[in-house]
């Protein structure tokens, strides 16, 4: 299978249900070792069925726990308890005791000490994890502005606006084009949104022939990057089946636009 | 960007190993009932869920040693321990001579009958634009066991379209959230 069958048909999902075969499953765990991607992809599918678990959570009777936490696989670890019998002088015995219950009780003490402030430390350890969490969010959207509104005032690139066709009056795309790079911007906000089985697709028209420059889904906030893109005449955008087509369905044509190099 | 529970769990997981039931006690608290809503609408049967819950919760005490971050986080290892000890449950004999059903009609909309959690994330909207199918796909294969055959068979639905969905649907789901978020 290949990466895009990973990403875009459902093994990742299928992987934390295991309902993948030995094989299958083998190759999505060789893809998570290496590829960044799609470790991304499955950590946030895990994080959505977790998000959703705890919404609609439900608790179960209280005894549960105890049953839990008195089962004599738990119980045979809980600390403490240990006793030994000796025999000696009365006085001496007494003494030790004493001195040994002492010793119990403030060893008891400062270990229950030390768990609480274990717990706290890790506590606020999350809590500190986070807020950086929080921090890089911030900082990687605002590094994504710049870069878009670095895009926006640079003479290399040149804005091209696609308007609808007779399929969608409406719609509206802009294109930002640095032929020298070959970089291609694209905002899609003007776009209707689609059926989940299809997907818009860029084309570069160079001569009349059309170019794959990529799909994409309609999307408001930043810019797509798109494919690389040396020559063209024109853009255009089609409706594909999800993935994209080998070459474009004209009648689904959205929006066209020519480039004016 | 994994890094928010990872290192907290690494932690946990650690005591956990080292055989420490204060952090039991912890896990217990904070993931029981996020498990037992998941083992319980497999079974729809409180005593035997109840039972299925401690079980599961014997097997993690037991089996740490044998999680691997590789494969997935600690949570999605816990839940996948609960589905499938709830599915092995709901086939057994016990189960199936207990005159409960163990086929996909009689199906309630679960998100309709939320219990009142925190919806600080805005989750009931976001579930609300989703669609029916793709709440239902998401509760009976997630939620309440059923595989992927099984809803094909059920919801008259080719096998990989299925399959396909579903990850478009928990995908619209996070996306849906992060654009709330932001």
């Amino acid at each position: 299978m290949s990466r895009e069958e990973i990403l875009n048909d459902g093994y990742l999902a299928a992987y934390i249900t295991e309902e993948l075969s030995t094989a299958d499953a083998q190759e999505v765990e060789t893809f998570l070792e290496t590829d960044q991607e799609i470790q991304d992809e499955f950590y946030n599918l895990q994080k959505t069925v977790e998000t959703l678990s705890f919404k609609y959570a439900i608790s179960p009777s209280e005894v549960v726990k105890r049953m839990i936490m008195e089962d004599h696989k738990v119980i045979s670890h809980m600390r403490g308890g240990s006793d030994t019998t000796g025999s000696g002088y009365k006085l001496a015995l007494a003494a030790s005791v004493i001195i040994a219950l002492t010793s119990l009780v403030s060893a008891f003490y400062f270990w229950n000490q030390w768990q609480n402030t274990d717990y706290r430390l890790a506590q606020l350890t999350a809590r500190n994890i986070e807020l950086a969490e929080s921090f890089n969010t911030v900082n990687q959207e605002l590094s994504d502005i710049r870069q878009d509104l670095a895009v926006l005032v640079s003479p290399e690139f040149s804005r091209i606006i696609l308007n609808g066709t007779d399929n969608a009056a409406e719609s509206k795309a802009v294109i930002y084009w640095n032929p020298i790079e070959e970089e291609v911007y694209l905002n899609s906000a003007n776009l209707a949104s689609l059926p989940q089985n299809q997907q818009y697709q860029l084309w570069a028209l160079i001569d009349g022939v059309p170019v794959d420059a990529g799909v994409f889904d309609a999307e408001s906030g930043t810019f797509q990057i798109m494919k690389n893109i040396a020559q063209a005449d024109a853009f255009a955008v089609t409706v594909e089946e999800s993935g994209g087509a080998e070459s474009p369905t004209l009648s689904t044509m959205q929006v066209y636009g020519e480039a004016a190099i | 960007m994994a890094t928010s529970t990872v290192d907290f769990n690494t932690l946990l997981i650690k005591r956990l190993r080292s055989k420490d039931t204060t952090a039991l006690d912890y896990l217990y608290d904070h993931y029981s009932d996020a498990l037992y809503g998941i083992i319980y609408r497999t079974l729809n049967h409180k005593e035997i869920a109840e039972e299925t819950l401690h079980e599961v919760f014997m097997k993690i005490w037991d089996q740490i040693d044998s999680y691997d971050d590789k494969k997935g986080t600690l949570f999605t290892w816990m839940y996948r321990i609960a589905r499938n000890r709830a599915i092995d449950a709901r086939r057994s004999k016990d189960f199936k001579s207990s005159d409960k059903s163990d086929d996909i009609t009689g199906f309630v909309d679960m998100f309709e009958t939320s219990n009142n959690n925190e919806d600080y994330i805005g989750l009931s909207t976001v579930l609300n634009e989703i669609g029916q199918m793709c709440k239902k796909l998401i509760q009976l294969n997630f939620f309440e066991g059923y595989s992927h055959a099984e809803i094909s068979e059920n919801e008259e639905m080719p096998l990989g379209t299925v399959k396909t969905r579903l990850r478009n649907c928990l995908k619209q789901i996070k996306q849906k959230l992060r654009r709330d978020f932001e």
